[in-house]
C-alpha cells in the first residue's frame, strides 16, 4: 500500500518536472534509436519513460542512463508524441539529488552548481581539482588534460576563486528556485 | 553603420576556450560589430543543471543585465539562453523567476550566435561578401563540424536534423564543405569529466569520419566541442595509438582568416593541433595567384 502510494507520487513528481505529455508516449523507441549514447546505457530513454509510467521509482532513479545523457537534445526534437524526453532524464536526476541520493556524476553536478552560486562563474581549475579529490580514479585523464591546456594559458591555477559582485543575488536565485540539494557543500576544503 | 550588440561570453570563453573568444572580438570588429559585454554576467548553468526552473533563473539574470540583442559564441550557453526565453514565455514561470531577480523580466528577449551575426554582417543589403573577403579559402575542404545544440531546441536558425548554416559560411568564405555524415553527432562533452570512457569512442568515430572525408580541418561552433576534438586529440591518439593530426578551428578562426586577421589575432596559436598545414595550403594558394 504505502509502496502504491510512493509509485503515484514518484510518476506525478516526474510528470510535473517533464511535462504531461510524456503519459501519452507510445513506446516507439525514436528517442532511443537517436540518442548518442545508448549503447552504452543500461535501460535506453525509452524504458526509462516506461519506468516512470509504471510508477517504478527505483528502477528509474537507479539507472545509470540518466547520468549518461549528453542533454543533446535529439529525442526531443524528434519525438512523434512532441514529449520532451530529456526533460524526463533532468527530472530524474532533480529527484534523485533532491532525495540527497548522491553518485560521482551527481557529485559533478552538485560542485558545478555551488560554483555558480558562490562565486557566479565555474572555475575549470577548481572544479576539475575538486572532482579529483572526491573521485581520484579520475586521476589520469583529468590530469592529461591539464598538461596539455596549462602550457597554452588556457587554465587559471586560481585558489581562492574569483567572484562576481552579484553573488547575494545569485544565492537569492538558488534560495527561491532551487532546492536544498541542487548544491552539495563541500567536503574537502581546497 | 556599426551594429552593437551585448557579448555573453560564458565561463569557456574564459578559461579553455580563450581562442574563441579572441577570435571572436577580432572577427565582430573586422566586420563593424560592436560588443559590449554584458555587465556581471554569470555562468547559464550549462548542462549541469538539472533543475529547470533554476536553469531559467540563471540565464534570466543575465538577459536582463542588457537592453540590446545577446550575442553568443557558445552553443550551450546560446540554447540555455534560448531554452530559457523560451520558458519564460510562460507567464507562471515569468512570476516565479522574478521573485529571485532583483531586475525583472518584464519583455522577451534576443539571442544570436556568433554564426547569425557574420551571417548577417557579410550578407547584409548593399554589402559584397568579398570586400570583407582579403584571402578567399579557395581549395580548403573544411569538414563542419555542429555538435548538438546550435539548433536545438527546435525551431531556431536552421534545421535540428541537418543543419546547412555552416556549409553556406565555408561556401562564402571561399571554401569547400565536404560532406560529413557526423557532423551533427554529439561530442559527449558534458558528460567527459565522470564517464570518459564512454565519450573517447565517440570521439574517435567523429574525426576518423571527419578525416575520411577529405577534410583540411574542422570547423566548430563550440567550445565544449572544440576541447573534444583539439585539445583532447592527442590525448585520445596516444590511447587509440592512431594518428588524427586534424586541425580544429572555431568558426571565428576560420573566418578570421579570410577576412586578413593574423595568427595571433585569431588565438591560433593556442589551438593543440598546429594549423600549420592549412596556412601552408592558403600561402600556397596566394603566391600561386
Amino acid at each position: 500500500m504505502i509502496d502504491e502510494i510512493e509509485s503515484q507520487k514518484f510518476k506525478k513528481d516526474v510528470l510535473k518536472l517533464a511535462g504531461e505529455e510524456v503519459k501519452t508516449c507510445i513506446q516507439c523507441g525514436t528517442c532511443s534509436a537517436s540518442c548518442p549514447v545508448a549503447h552504452l546505457m543500461d535501460n535506453p530513454i525509452r524504458k526509462l519513460i516506461k519506468f516512470v509510467l509504471g510508477g517504478m521509482k527505483e528502477e528509474a532513479l537507479e539507472s545509470r542512463s540518466i547520468w549518461l545523457c549528453t542533454s543533446c537534445l535529439l529525442c526531443t526534437v524528434r519525438c512523434p508524441r512532441k514529449i520532451k524526453p530529456m526533460a524526463v532524464v533532468s527530472a530524474l536526476k532533480h529527484i534523485y539529488e533532491e532525495e540527497g541520493r548522491r553518485c560521482k556524476d551527481s557529485t559533478f553536478e552538485a560542485i558545478f552548481a555551488r560554483q555558480i552560486r558562490d562565486r557566479g562563474r565555474v572555475s575549470e581549475f577548481l572544479m576539475s581539482s575538486e572532482f579529483l579529490l572526491r573521485n581520484p580514479s579520475s586521476a589520469v585523464h583529468i590530469m592529461s588534460f591539464g598538461v596539455e591546456l596549462f602550457p597554452k594559458g588556457k587554465i587559471e591555477i586560481d585558489f581562492w576563486g574569483e567572484r562576481i559582485e552579484g553573488t547575494e543575488e545569485l544565492e537569492q536565485i538558488f534560495q527561491v528556485l532551487g532546492d536544498a540539494n541542487d548544491v552539495e557543500d563541500a567536503e574537502v576544503e581546497i | 553603420m556599426s551594429i552593437k550588440l551585448a557579448y555573453y561570453p560564458g565561463c569557456v570563453a574564459k578559461s579553455t576556450g580563450k581562442e574563441y573568444e579572441i577570435s571572436t572580438q577580432a572577427v565582430c570588429q573586422a566586420l563593424g560589430v560592436e560588443l559590449e559585454e554584458i555587465d556581471d554576467w554569470n555562468c547559464c548553468g550549462a548542462t549541469h543543471v538539472s533543475n529547470q526552473l533554476l536553469a531559467t533563473g540563471l540565464s534570466a539574470r543575465n538577459l536582463v543585465r542588457t537592453k540590446l540583442p545577446v550575442m553568443t559564441s557558445c552553443s550551450i550557453c546560446y540554447s540555455k539562453l534560448r531554452s530559457a526565453i523560451m520558458r519564460l514565455e510562460d507567464p507562471q514561470m515569468r512570476a516565479k523567476v522574478n521573485q529571485a531577480l532583483e531586475v525583472k523580466y518584464s519583455e522577451k528577449r534576443d539571442v544570436k550566435h556568433v554564426i547569425e551575426v557574420i551571417l548577417e554582417a557579410l550578407e547584409k543589403d548593399g554589402i559584397d561578401p568579398d570586400d570583407f573577403i582579403v584571402q578567399s579559402l579557395k581549395g580548403l575542404k573544411v569538414a563542419p563540424y555542429y555538435g548538438c545544440l546550435l539548433t536545438r531546441p527546435g525551431g531556431g536558425i536552421d534545421s535540428p536534423e541537418n543543419p546547412s548554416i555552416l556549409e553556406k559560411l565555408i561556401r562564402i568564405l571561399g571554401g569547400e564543405p565536404v560532406d560529413f555524415r557526423l557532423k551533427m553527432k554529439c561530442c559527449c562533452g558534458p558528460i567527459f569529466v565522470p564517464e570518459d570512457e564512454a565519450a573517447s569512442e565517440t570521439l574517435m568515430e567523429i574525426l576518423r569520419d571527419a578525416k575520411k572525408s577529405g577534410a583540411d580541418l574542422v570547423t566548430v561552433l563550440c567550445p565544449l566541442c572544440h576541447l573534444m576534438l583539439d585539445a583532447n586529440q592527442p590525448i585520445l591518439e596516444d590511447k587509440f595509438e592512431e594518428e588524427i593530426g586534424l586541425p580544429v578551428l572555431y568558426v571565428t578562426q576560420l573566418t578570421g582568416l579570410a577576412l586578413g586577421l593574423g595568427i595571433e589575432e585569431l588565438g591560433l596559436e593556442m589551438n593543440s593541433v598546429s594549423p600549420e598545414s592549412i596556412l601552408n595550403k592558403l600561402e600556397d594558394a596566394r603566391s600561386g595567384e
